[in-house]
């Protein structure tokens, strides 16, 4: 997978920089760690918080299929960088749609990795096809491997995924919906009427304009677009814009959500 | 041939043996064709008029794309069985939805036995 990934956006730096003349500061919430079967094995939390600084990110996302495992190594490492680090997971619903799961605790984290786990097919994984899966701590030591096959579907819908989310004080975000895999349109077809989420994610090759043009659905909700990176250099490849009063705002996941879809509304907040 | 075959719902899910899950007071539309996918977005772009659609998709949104499509109703196979969402919005919709144990592989070729093309 790693060989396939596309270079980071060169034209990045100068972006962030009129971004910065604008008093705004970036958010990257969809990158894996190593423990993704499908993550470089270099993707340990200082790599991962050093790479987020350098690109002058304020607040990252980590997330891995189906698992927070390597949620407290990236906690407890986040205290030596400039980054506010959110823990979850990217869950795969019943219907094969992904959905990110981010937490700003590691015990809320720790819950839904729970719940997750009892709601996953008792499968392995298969490392010679797919990658190893490593747990890490904070010093990016290698602490075990995780065998269960976590590239797959839970049977939970994608309406009960954003409910125990939110349950548990989290911010649910369909991810890149756009993509012909795994993404809630080509699966679903259309958003949901009974989907409460406060934004949705593109992916990073499909700019939010764009969408909202594509997809009228989208006209008047929180757009967010990540970089879903596998590899250190992908991470900011794509970003959203927020204030830096609400990067550093000190609310739980779900609260900090409900501000960002106020954000980035069109109109500042009327939409879904 | 297509005309001396035609076949209602109703007639298709007694030759199958289908389940009639949902939709039941509208099973006699006529079917004039099928298609199997469970891309929901696949079959908003090529679902035609009147055909019956096999898929294991149970999630609600299934309705709504039967409906857009002016679809005959819903094969849910391999045993997979929709909510009551999903079945509470087939009935408001008139969509018929019926399920089975068979594969939709099995599924599609009893259907292309029946006529069904």
């Amino acid at each position: 997978m790693a060989e396939q990934a596309c270079p980071a956006d060169p034209t990045a730096d100068r972006k962030q920089d009129q971004v910065a003349k604008a008093g705004l500061v970036a958010v990257d919430l969809h990158i894996h760690s190593a423990l993704s079967p499908c993550g470089d094995g270099s993707m340990r939390p200082g790599e991962v918080l050093l790479s987020a600084e350098r690109r002058r990110i304020a607040v990252v996302g980590i997330v891995d299929h189906c698992t927070a495992g390597n949620a407290k190594a990236f906690l407890d490492a986040s205290a030596a960088f400039d980054v506010r680090v959110l823990v979850g997971l990217e869950v795969e619903s019943a219907e094969g749609v992904h959905i990110l799961a981010l937490f700003d605790s590691l015990d809320a984290a720790m819950d839904m990795d729970r719940l997750v786990a009892d709601h996953l097919p008792d499968l392995r994984n298969r490392p010679d096809v797919l990658g190893e899966q490593l747990l890490l701590d904070a010093w990016g030591h290698v602490i075990g491997t995780d065998d269960r096959l976590l590239v797959t579907a839970t049977d939970l819908t994608i309406e009960q995924i954003a409910r125990h989310t939110t349950d548990r004080r989290g911010l649910s975000i369909p991810a890149h919906v756009d993509r012909s895999l795994n993404g809630l349109f080509r699966v679903l077809g259309m958003v949901p009427p009974d989907l409460r989420v406060p934004a949705f994610e593109v992916s990073a090759s499909m700019a939010p304009d764009r969408a909202r043009a594509r997809w009228p659905q989208l006209a008047e909700v929180c757009l967010l677009t990540s970089s879903d990176a596998h590899v250190p250099e992908d991470i900011g490849r794509a970003m959203t814009f927020i204030s830096p009063d609400l990067a550093r705002a000190e609310l739980d996941a779900c609260d900090w959500g409900e501000e960002l879809k106020k954000e980035l509304c069109p109109g500042g907040g009327g939409g879904a | 041939m297509t005309e001396a075959n035609t076949l209602t719902v109703a007639q298709v899910a007694e030759s199958l043996g289908l389940k009639v899950c949902a939709g039941g007071h509208k099973l006699d539309s006529e079917v004039v064709g099928a298609l199997v996918s469970d891309l929901l977005s696949y079959v908003m772009a090529n679902g035609k008029p009147g055909q019956l659609w096999v898929t294991i998709q149970t999630h609600s949104n299934i309705v709504a794309v039967a409906v857009l499509g002016g679809l005959a109703g819903i094969v849910i196979a391999s045993g997979f069985h929709p909510d009551e969402d999903t079945t509470g919005r087939a009935e408001e919709e008139d969509i018929p939805i019926l399920t089975c144990d068979a594969p939709a592989y099995e599924i599609a070729g009893m259907l292309y036995q029946l006529g069904v093309r």
